[in-house]
C-alpha cells in the first residue's frame, strides 16, 4: 500500500510542477487544436471513397465539380462540421457544469438537456412521425425547458448545486421511464428513433452545419470570456461571495449556457452523453483545474474526439457504419479508466 | 466601521439571532464567542453578506451592506470561512490570485500592479518558499496561511475569520493567531473571528461579543467581559482567573461544569 502511494506522489510531483507552466498548457491547447486539424482531414480522405491530403485540399479549395468534390465537399466537410461543432459544444458545456456544480460527475444529462431532447425527439420521431421534420426544433425546446423545469424545481431562495444534481437525476430517470414506455407501445416504429437515441453523424448535410454553428461560436466566445468567474465559482460558495462574485446570477448564467451548447448539439446529432462527461476530465488530468486553459482545450478535443471517433465508426464495419456515439463510449470509457487509475481525478 | 442594528437572523423557520445590535470598533480584533449553535458564525456569515438577514440593518461605513455592490465591497472586506474549498491542483500562488478577483476587468485579467500585491501578501505570511505547492499537499497551518494570504491580497480593512484555528494543533493554533495579530497591528486591519477557546479570544481579542441565547449578551474590552459569572452564565462552566506572576498576562481557568448536569462532581 505504501509503496503505491510513493510511487504516485513520485510520479506526481514533476508533473505537478510542469502543469504550472502556462507554455506546458499552452502547447496542450496547441497540441488539442492540430489534432482536431488533423482529424479533419483524415476523416475528410478515408472512407468508401479513398482521397490523398492533397486531393481532399483540391476538393475543398480549387474543385468545383467533379466525384472527388461531391464526395469530399457536400459530404465529408459538413459531417465532420457538425461533429467537430456538437463535440466541442458538449465537452464545453460539462466543462461548465463540472465547475460551477463542484461536482466532477456533472456533465449535460445533469440538467436535463439529454432526457428532455431524447423525450420531445421520441414523441416527433415515434409517437407523431407525420411531425419528424420538426426534429431538431423540438429537441432543442424540449432540452432547454428539461433544464428550466429542473431549475425552478431545485430553487429555493437560491441555487444550490447538489440539489440540482439530483433534482436533475430524478428528472431524467423519470423521462427516461416514459421514454421506455414508448419504446415498448410504439415498438414497431423505434427503428426511426435509434439513431437518435446513441448519437449519429450519419446524413449530416450543410442545413445541419448551419443550425449548429452559430451556438458553437457564441457559446465558445462567451466561455471563454467568463472563464475567470467559473474560476472563481469552483472555490466554495462562501469564498466566492467573499471574492465579490454575484454567486447566483452567475450560476445562471452557466447554467443557461451549458443548456443552450448541448440542446444545440443534441438537438442535431442526438444524444451523445459521454463527450461532455469524458472531455473535461481527461483535460483537467492533463493541464488542471484553470478555466481559462480548460475551457478551449476542452472545445478542441470535444472536437477531435468526435470527428476522430466519427472516422472509426464509418471505416471499420465497412460498408456498415456505426452510430458515432456507441464507439465514442467504446473507446473512450477504457482510455478514460486507464487515465483515472494513473492520476488522482478530483 | 460596521454598524449592526435590530438584526434577526435564521434559516428557513428557525431564527437563531433576535434583534441584536452593536458597532465593531475600528482598529480592533473583536473576537466572538458564545457556545455551539448560539449563532456565532451565523453572525458572521451576515456581516460578510453570506447570509440575509431576515430583518433589520448592517452598515458598513454608513451605507448599507445591500446598497454597495459585492465587487466594491471585497475590496474592503475579506472572508475566510470555516471550510474553504478549492480545486485539489491549486498552488499557494494559484490560490492567492484569485484575491484579486475583485479588482480584474471583466475579462478578468490581473495586471502589473496586481502580482505584485500577490507577491506582497505571500510575503507577509511567509509562504515564500511554498509559493508553487499544492495547496492541498501543504500542512494545516500553512494551508489556514496560504487561505490568509488570499484575503491579504483582496487589501481589506476588514476581515472575518470563521474559526480559524480548528483542525490545527496547538503551534498551528498560536502560529495562525499571531499571524492575524500581526495584520491587524501592522497593516491596520481589523479583524472579526469566531473562536471556541476562551484563553486564545482573552490573550488575542481587543474586544469580545458574546453570543447567548438569541443575544448579545455582552460586548466590550476583553478584561473587563470575561468575568467568572458570565462564564457560567453563557457557557456554564466554573473557572477563576489568575494574573501569571511572569508574563503578567491575565489567564482564565477551567475548573469543570457549574454542575448543572448529574454528573458534575
Amino acid at each position: 500500500m505504501k509503496q503505491v502511494g510513493d510511487r504516485t506522489s513520485e510520479n506526481l510531483s514533476p508533473l505537478a510542477t510542469l502543469q504550472k507552466a502556462k507554455a506546458y498548457r499552452i502547447s496542450i491547447i496547441v497540441a488539442f487544436l492540430l489534432l482536431a486539424v488533423l482529424a479533419f482531414l483524415l476523416s475528410c480522405a478515408i472512407g468508401s471513397y479513398q482521397a490523398s491530403i492533397s486531393q481532399v485540399f483540391r476538393a475543398i479549395f480549387v474543385d468545383t465539380e467533379g466525384t472527388a468534390r461531391n464526395i469530399i465537399w457536400n459530404v465529408r466537410v459538413p459531417r465532420n462540421l457538425v461533429g467537430a461543432c456538437a463535440g466541442a459544444c458538449l465537452a464545453l458545456s460539462g466543462a461548465m457544469l463540472q465547475g460551477m456544480m463542484r461536482n466532477p460527475l456533472a456533465s449535460p444529462n445533469i440538467i436535463g438537456v439529454s432526457s428532455g431532447a431524447g423525450l420531445g425527439a421520441m414523441l416527433v420521431l415515434v409517437v407523431w412521425p407525420q411531425f419528424t421534420y420538426l426534429l431538431t426544433p423540438v429537441a432543442f425546446l424540449g432540452g432547454l425547458a428539461t433544464t428550466l423545469l429542473i431549475y425552478s424545481l431545485s430553487y429555493r431562495g437560491g441555487i444550490q448545486p447538489l440539489r440540482m444534481v439530483l433534482s436533475g437525476i430524478a428528472i431524467s430517470s423519470l423521462f427516461g421511464a416514459v421514454n421506455n414506455a414508448i419504446l415498448i407501445f410504439y415498438s414497431d416504429r423505434v427503428q426511426s428513433a435509434l439513431g437518435f437515441m446513441v448519437g449519429s453523424l450519419s446524413a449530416k448535410s450543410w442545413i445541419h452545419v448551419r443550425t449548429i454553428w452559430p451556438y458553437t461560436l457564441v457559446g465558445i466566445l462567451l466561455a471563454l470570456v467568463s472563464a475567470p468567474r467559473l474560476n472563481v465559482l469552483t472555490l466554495s460558495e462562501e469564498m466566492a461571495i467573499g471574492l465579490g462574485l454575484k454567486v447566483e446570477r452567475t450560476r445562471m448564467f452557466f447554467i443557461a449556457l451549458a443548456a443552450l451548447l448541448a440542446a444545440a448539439s443534441v438537438s442535431v446529432v442526438g444524444i451523445m452523453g459521454f463527450v461532455g462527461l469524458i472531455v473535461p476530465h481527461i483535460v483537467r488530468l492533463l493541464i488542471g483545474s484553470d478555466y481559462r486553459y480548460l475551457l478551449p482545450a476542452s472545445v478542441f478535443l470535444g472536437a477531435a474526439l468526435v470527428m476522430l471517433c466519427d472516422t472509426l465508426s464509418r471505416t471499420v464495419f465497412m460498408p456498415i457504419e456505426v452510430p458515432v456515439g456507441i464507439s465514442l463510449a467504446v473507446l473512450g470509457a477504457p482510455f478514460f479508466l486507464y487515465l483515472l487509475r494513473r492520476r488522482k481525478l478530483v | 466601521m460596521m454598524h449592526v442594528e435590530d438584526l434577526y437572523l435564521g434559516y428557513e423557520n428557525r431564527m437563531i439571532l433576535e434583534g441584536i445590535s452593536f458597532d465593531l470598533t475600528p482598529g480592533a480584533v473583536t473576537t466572538i464567542i458564545g457556545p455551539n449553535g448560539s449563532g456565532k458564525s451565523t453572525l458572521l456569515k451576515a456581516m460578510a453578506r453570506c447570509l440575509k438577514p431576515k430583518m433589520g440593518l448592517i452598515q458598513y461605513q454608513d451605507k448599507s451592506l445591500t446598497q454597495i455592490s459585492t465587487k466594491e465591497l471585497a475590496k474592503s472586506i475579506a472572508l475566510l470561512p470555516q471550510a474553504p474549498q478549492i480545486p485539489h491542483d491549486y498552488t499557494v500562488f494559484d490560490l492567492v490570485c484569485q484575491g484579486r478577483f475583485p479588482y480584474s476587468n471583466w475579462m478578468g485579467r490581473l495586471g502589473a500592479e496586481d502580482y505584485d500585491v500577490v507577491n506582497w501578501a505571500i510575503e507577509a505570511t511567509q509562504l515564500g518558499n511554498l509559493v508553487h505547492r499544492e495547496v492541498a499537499t501543504l500542512s494545516g497551518g500553512e494551508r489556514q496561511r496560504a487561505f490568509i494570504a488570499m484575503s491579504l491580497a483582496q487589501e481589506p480593512d476588514l476581515l472575518f475569520l470563521d474559526e480559524p484555528t480548528t483542525h490545527l494543533d496547538i503551534a498551528h493554533q498560536f502560529e495562525v493567531l499571531e499571524l492575524v495579530s500581526r495584520l491587524n497591528r501592522e497593516m491596520n486591519i481589523s479583524i472579526v473571528m469566531v473562536l471556541h477557546d476562551l484563553s486564545q479570544a482573552m490573550k488575542y481579542s481587543d474586544e469580545v461579543l458574546v453570543v447567548h441565547e438569541g443575544q448579545i449578551y455582552a460586548h466590550g474590552k476583553s478584561e473587563e467581559v470575561m468575568q467568572e459569572q458570565l462564564c457560567a452564565d453563557v457557557f456554564g462552566i466554573r473557572v477563576r482567573f489568575v494574573i501569571d506572576e511572569i508574563s503578567g498576562e491575565r489567564l482564565i481557568i477551567p475548573l469543570g461544569t457549574n454542575g448543572a448536569m448529574p454528573w458534575a462532581v
